[in-house]
């Protein structure tokens, strides 16, 4: 039983696919983000990014949806934000996915999908996800030629284990460590689990507390911390994974968001 | 060979004589002894190459989780992916084989064993699989490491994600 979520939901629907755009309530519509058990009954939530209009989108990872008439100031603003095309909604014109706020819904939440994204914007959130988690290092950045050197190395690393909402976490976020941002995805650790998924990784060479036989990262279930409550909680760090590590959970990561085709 | 005088009555056809017939027992025995005793070396020495394989399998991945730089990992990865190559072609050149049947069982299976086929199998896919998803990751540095000065926010833009997350994530609350 997974100690976070001891009650899970009855199962859920097993129509959802990536790609789905749902309305929760005014102003709060999302997109699913997650392709690896959408159709697992086991598994009652699923990770949805939201959609916001053209004015609240501020990433640069994050990815247009619409071919919606727009003005000058409606221009993509950053070099990787794409215009990509979407069914033909109304209300979703002119509208991001925000890949920097996504969190895990409940299926049974989510019903009647207003629309589902194009193949073109999906491939294009997928990419830009396995951007956003694929694994970076002060190496890489300071090699780039075509790069002004980064004012310093982060404030905070990808594979520190730390504290946040009072549990055990991994900072998972490349893009986030990198870039400053307030915002950060950790994913939670888990000791001696028993109902394990692909997606977990196990860290218990690096990471081995004294009553505990194996320890897990299990990326499936990550969530955004606010950056500030962990650096609060996280001086010193408990611990920082090596890079063989952080490979293996950019690597579940990449799986979670789109190429588990590759698996079928 | 001997001569047969005309009228004398022509002996019995050899080919069903008792001696051929014990003969041909024998060479079948013998043919199948050697057959059998091939199949079992086989068998043999491939139950020691898994044992190896095993071990080889567990300490490259302890090796894996321990490498501290990209250019270790990739040293590492490569012997992966090339052992993983060396087994698809066994794999392969294994299919032939299953259609022949030896002591109740296919021969494949007899030699390597249901599950420990069903293993190899496995390590093979994971391994193709997780040679693609390196494959992105390795192709995602170029899109990180060009835009570096595009993606930093303005402390306005900080201040939007913090109230963008508040505004989106409280209304939702409590989900684990």
């Amino acid at each position: 039983m997974n100690p976070w979520n001891p009650h899970p939901d009855p199962p859920a629907s097993l129509s959802i696919n990536q790609g789905d755009i749902f309305e929760l309530g005014p102003n709060s519509v999302w997109i699913v983000v997650d392709d690896f058990h959408n159709t697992s009954e086991r598994h009652p939530l699923v990770h949805c990014a939201p959609i916001l209009s053209l004015s609240d989108a501020f990433l640069p990872l994050d990815v247009y949806l619409s071919v919606g008439v727009r003005g000058p100031e409606a221009q993509p603003r950053e070099s990787l934000q794409q215009e990509l095309s979407l069914p033909p909604t109304p209300s979703l014109r002119g509208s991001y996915a925000e890949l920097g706020l996504i969190r895990r819904l409940k299926k049974t939440e989510l019903h009647a999908p207003l629309a589902t994204a194009h193949p073109e914007v999906m491939n294009r959130i997928r990419r830009n996800l396995v951007t956003w988690f694929s694994l970076f290092t002060m190496v890489d950045l300071t090699s780039s030629v075509r790069l002004s050197a980064p004012t310093g190395p982060p404030s905070l690393f990808p594979g520190t284990i730390t504290r946040a909402e009072g549990r055990l976490v991994c900072v998972i976020d490349h893009w986030g460590c990198f870039n400053s941002y307030p915002l950060l995805y950790v994913a939670p650790l888990e000791t001696d689990a028993l109902d394990l998924c692909p997606l977990d990784v196990e860290i218990t060479e690096e990471f081995q507390d004294l009553f505990s036989k194996r320890n897990f990262v299990r990326t499936d279930e990550f969530f955004l911390v606010d950056r500030n409550r962990i650096e609060a909680s996280s001086s010193p760090p408990i611990r920082v994974l090596r890079y063989g590590l952080l490979r293996k959970i950019s690597r579940a990561l990449v799986l979670k968001f789109g190429q588990k085709s590759l698996l079928l | 060979m001997g001569s047969v005088a005309y009228g004398q009555p022509l002996p019995l056809d050899p080919t069903s004589s008792s001696s051929f017939r014990l003969f041909r027992l024998f060479e079948r025995l013998l043919v199948w002894a050697r057959i059998r005793f091939v199949i079992e070396m086989a068998r043999l020495f491939f139950l020691g190459f898994y044992e190896d394989f095993r071990r080889f399998l567990v300490g490259l991945e302890r090796e894996l989780d321990r490498s501290e730089t990209e250019a270790q990992y990739k040293l590492l990865w490569a012997i992966k992916a090339e052992a993983s190559e060396k087994m698809d072609v066994l794999l392969d050149h294994l299919g032939p084989l299953e259609h022949y049947r030896y002591k109740g069982q296919g021969l494949v299976e007899y030699l390597i064993g249901a599950q420990r086929l069903q293993e190899l199998r496995l390590f093979v896919k994971a391994t193709k699989l997780e040679g693609e998803a390196e494959g992105l990751i390795d192709g995602t540095k170029v899109a990180f490491v060009t835009s570096l000065a595009q993606r930093q926010l303005t402390e306005s833009q900080r201040i939007a994600m913090l109230e963008k997350y508040r505004e989106l994530v409280e209304p939702l609350e409590p989900t684990p």
